[in-house]
């Protein structure tokens, strides 16, 4: 869209003033400057572009607080771990034995992309279906539906294999994920919140059990808005108290000037396990709405008053776990039901060992207090995230691609990834069954980043080398893509036209993806390096593929199935970049629950008994040491309270990060905010600091059994004595490649996480269940190489 | 008669035998219902094909009903997947908590591919709900499972009112407890 001087100078204005891009100059009369529209999950925006160059990023009106995230893209785009051209993996392309123990440790040979590609259908074709892993995992590359990885790699694979081997469950949350269902009848993690209107209106107080609002809703799975910062404010404002139980205070707990309960890492269970205790004993719970909307509460009772297990669940026995004082517990259990009260769980706290048990016995907790169903009360997982708790325009978005059917049917928990390929015919339990695990000889990974975000890095480096084939597709020189044997180069969301919405919850926007500049490599879209691999498997599958569409036809499809084709037509849409939708005023007023509360039998959960199950004779009938029928303290195999403390006395958590989603953007110029001499910062109490020897600013050690990490120190109070923080992204980079485990020169934290799933059921990550020790680094230190290119030549 | 024609002709009869016995599915080319004059059919439900009149052949399905309720009948015993309602009460031939419903349908309402009975709205939910992370194996979940689960996820889907109806239509039948098994 070519707009006038004075329009663009008007825009300029406002975004220099709004994310401190530079206005134009004099050479905009000679070359104009365009304005196009695009979007991501860090918010959506117009890209100028002059002589095919990003100049400046305006942001657009749905974004609420324009930030650097957007301008970081830019950098990103024009970055030096670019992926420039298709590449083989040397020894791999001479096909010299023993070659995959040099993965990760190899210079890289550049082909053409017909080369890679004919290696690529070759191998894939030789290998059977069941033995290929589709591990594009999950959309957070870009919000884009026609270059969605994950939707292109199975759709791949089922057309051109009948399918493959794909992943169970997530990492964000495997625990919840597969015990929340039986318990409310709803994943409860990824539902409609109750609208901040209503919050704002009824809650007197808010706790937040772990979520960090205002972090973490910077971000979206859709294209973020930012639009809880406005609500923030107003929280601020109305009166309502806040309650952080978290073991670092948080942004948002200093923003609402909450209360915080330091807790111990892992050990909410049991507190929340002394309240209900106390409550009951008190006779302070709300027994009708128990009777009335609860079943199994009967025989949850044994095990709460240690009739079952000689155990009684008091505030006393759960302070001798948590350190929060018995009075402490008792006193917030008085407020609660005293209150109207909101428990905002986060997703953190079922990343851990027992996981399953944290949403549990915040629903069990929450039917006790008996708020369910009210304006403002009871309980939400999904408050942190996604701009949750915004009211809803309750519109169809574009459509996309179908993956289709995939004969195979078999899935590796998404946590077992190593497990799997260093294992392959080993039994597990999983979700009340046993499977096998499957044998993989070839990985395909487009748009993700599993070296970035599975636990144990070492130990899944381990695994990656009993592939025989592992190809990635990536426009950066990833740490997954340097392990890779055949990399692809994707272009960047800013190279490609798309079509997305956001935001994920408020659904009020659909927005033109629109291709801003021309890649400067030989990189492809994402769509188009799976079209070109299924012709290689003959022009019948490119058919079915490509729908015998062009990418834009494809786009105005998706969109006619919107209702955003109802405002304006696809021409139209394409040229101003967004179609809004007014949001209804009944969205405003919606509660979580409302209808279960007001008539649990006429409005049902879908659950076995159509109520709230405190206890599940399915679960329960899994007969798992580890997962019983109801919520239930187990003692984590790492924590403070653990033996292990001797030897790593301080307990890891590894939170969202504040600057990235996962890995993305940490090879951008706003890793300049936060990193501590170019590595990713840990956090620790200054009365640790003083016991280790270490100084804010200080280059650190951080090691345990599993590895050992670069990080940079930054002393605060901000967080309890005994614990530490990594955020989680940062690349991984070894100071010595070709040494097994060697130190981390990066600071990425998966290199201490553990593999130990969080139970036989879940079979999920248990990442925040993980002692470290740490020390002040000494010696000669090289240089961070994350963000550098692997060794590269050209045949 | 020789041993050779009289092998013939068992043969033939057992193959109308299996003719007659063998699953036919409702076809619907729009949406998932088929109105007809006393009696709109579910596209997939399965019957039983009993004559054959010219263009028309005649079906019987056979399912659960509600007591209270005898309008309707349904696929399982939970009463979540419609086969068939009628517009009067006395067209459902009932037996305590199972009825039989005669129908008679001309050749394009009807097919015996299970998968091309069942492609509209399995497209649907392959279209809706894979654009984020694969599908769930369908048959690993119970129906209420998949309210459940469906429930959860449709924020994200943002499925239309027509998309949920194909969606949980499909969800149900291919269900741990539902009534199709997915072809190999």
């Amino acid at each position: 869209m070519s707009i006038s001087r004075r329009k663009f100078l008007q825009g300029s204005a406002i975004a220099s003033v709004a994310v401190g891009v530079s206005s134009a100059t004099a050479t905009e009369l000679f070359s104009p400057v365009k304005r196009i529209p695009h979007a991501s999950h860090f918010g959506a925006f117009y890209a100028d572009v002059q002589d095919g160059k990003i100049v400046g990023i305006v942001p657009h009106e749905s974004d609420k607080r324009p930030g650097s995230f957007t301008q970081a893209l830019v950098d990103r785009n024009y970055s030096n771990s670019r992926i420039k051209y298709p590449y083989v993996r040397k020894s791999y392309l001479e096909g010299k034995a023993g070659n995959n123990e040099l993965r990760g440790n190899d210079e890289f040979v550049r082909v053409s992309w017909d080369e890679a590609l004919e290696l690529v259908a070759k191998e894939i074709k030789a290998t059977p279906k069941e033995n290929i892993y589709n591990g594009s995992y999950s959309g957070w590359s870009h919000p884009g539906r026609l270059n969605s990885c994950p939707t292109l790699g199975g759709k791949f694979f089922n057309i051109v294999k009948k399918g493959a081997v794909g992943t169970a469950g997530e990492y964000s949350n495997g625990a919840a994920g597969p015990t929340n269902p039986e318990i409310m009848g709803d994943m409860e993690v990824y539902s409609l919140q109750t609208s901040h209107e209503e919050m704002l209106a009824n809650t007197e107080v808010y706790v937040m059990w772990g979520a960090d609002l205002f972090k973490t809703n910077k971000i979206d799975y859709g294209v973020a808005n930012r639009k809880n910062d406005d609500y923030y404010v107003k929280y601020k404002k109305s009166g309502m108290k806040f309650i952080s139980i978290d073991p670092i205070k948080t942004e948002t707990a200093k923003m609402f000037d909450a209360e915080c309960i330091y807790i111990r890492p892992n050990t909410d269970v049991a507190f929340m396990l002394g309240m209900m205790n106390y409550l009951y004993s008190s006779k302070k719970y709300d027994k009708k709405f128990i009777e009335t909307h609860t079943d199994g509460f009967d025989k949850f009772l044994p095990y709460l008053l240690g009739k079952s297990d000689g155990i009684p669940k008091t505030p006393e026995w759960a302070e001798k776990i948590t350190e929060i004082p018995a009075s402490k517990i008792r006193e917030l259990a008085d407020l609660f039901v005293s209150k109207r009260t909101f428990l905002a769980g986060n997703w953190a706290m079922q990343r851990a060992q027992h996981g399953e048990q944290a949403d549990w016995g915040i629903i069990t907790l929450a039917s006790m207090i008996g708020q369910v169903g009210l304006p403002g009360g009871g309980f939400g997982f999904s408050m942190h995230y996604a701009g949750n708790g915004q009211a809803a325009a309750g519109k169809s978005g574009p459509g996309g691609f179908s993956q289709g059917r995939n004969k195979v049917k078999v899935a590796i928990p998404a946590s077992r990834i190593s497990e799997t390929l260093l294992n392959p015919g080993r039994k597990i339990d999983f979700k009340g069954h046993k499977m096998t695990l499957p044998k993989i000889d070839l990985m395909y990974i487009g748009g993700a980043n599993i070296v970035g975000h599975h636990p144990d890095t070492n130990e899944l480096i381990k695994a990656l080398k009993t592939l025989k084939t592992f190809v990635v597709q990536e426009p950066w020189w990833t740490p997954t893509a340097k392990m890779a044997d055949i990399v692809l180069p994707a272009t960047t969301t800013l190279e490609r036209d798309d079509i997305g919405m956001g935001g994920s919850y408020s659904g009020d926007y659909v927005y033109a993806m629109r291709k801003v500049v021309e890649t400067p490599y030989e990189a492809k879209d994402d769509y188009e390096i799976y079209s070109l691999l299924a012709k290689k498997f003959g022009n019948k599958k490119y058919n079915k593929f490509t729908g015998k569409k062009t990418k834009m036809e494809h786009l105005k499809e998706f969109y006619s199935k919107s209702d955003a084709a109802k405002q304006k037509n696809f021409d139209e849409f394409w040229k101003d970049g967004f179609v809004k939708f007014e949001i209804p005023e009944e969205a405003y007023k919606f509660v979580r629950h409302s209808a279960f509360r007001k008539d649990p039998v006429k409005n049902p959960l879908k659950t076995i008994s159509g109520k709230i199950q405190i206890f599940s004779e399915k679960f329960a009938g899994f007969d798992y040491k580890d997962f019983k029928g109801h919520v239930t303290w187990f003692e984590p195999a790492e924590f403070l309270g653990s033996k292990e403390v001797k030897d790593y006395p301080l307990h890891m958590v590894s939170p969202h990060p504040t600057y990235r989603i996962h890995s993305q953007l940490d090879n951008t110029w706003i890793t300049n905010l936060y990193k501590v001499k170019g590595r990713e910062p840990v956090r620790i109490n200054p009365e640790d600091a003083k016991k280790f020897g270490v100084k804010n600013g200080d280059l650190v050690e951080v090691y345990n059994k599993r590895g050992k990490i670069l990080a940079g120190a930054v002393v605060t109070k901000d967080i309890r004595p005994g614990v530490v923080a990594i955020e989680e992204g940062a690349w991984y980079s070894p100071e010595n490649i070709s040494e097994v485990g060697s130190r981390c020169n990066s600071g990425h934290c998966n290199i201490l996480t553990s593999s130990r799933p969080s139970s036989q059921m879940a079979q999920a990550t248990s990442a925040n269940t993980t002692l470290v020790a740490i020390k002040k680094a000494e010696g000669t230190i090289g240089a961070n190489q994350a963000y550098s290119m692997p060794k590269t030549s050209k045949i | 008669m020789d041993m050779k024609k009289l092998l013939i002709q068992v043969l033939l009869l057992c193959a109308l035998f299996a003719s007659a016995q063998a699953v036919i599915y409702v076809y619907v080319e729009e949406g998932v219902k088929l109105p007809l004059d006393e009696v709109t059919l579910y596209g997939g439900s399965p019957m039983k094909k009993v004559s054959s009149d010219g263009d028309l052949s005649t079906f019987v399905l056979s399912g659960y009903v509600d007591k209270n309720d005898k309008s309707k009948l349904y696929a399982t015993p939970n009463l979540k997947l419609l086969l068939a309602t009628t517009k009067s009460d006395n067209l459902i031939k009932i037996s305590g908590d199972k009825g039989l419903l005669k129908v008679s349908l001309s050749e394009d309402n009807f097919t015996d591919d299970s998968e091309e009975a069942w492609e509209l709205t399995s497209e649907r939910f392959y279209e809706k709900c894979t654009q984020c992370h694969p599908a769930k194996v369908v048959e690993e979940h119970t129906m209420l499972e998949w309210e459940g689960l469906f429930g959860s996820m449709k924020e994200f889907a943002k499925p239309t009112n027509e998309d949920t109806q194909y969606i949980l239509r499909f969800l149900r039948a291919y269900a741990k407890d539902g009534i199709v098994k997915e072809v190999e």
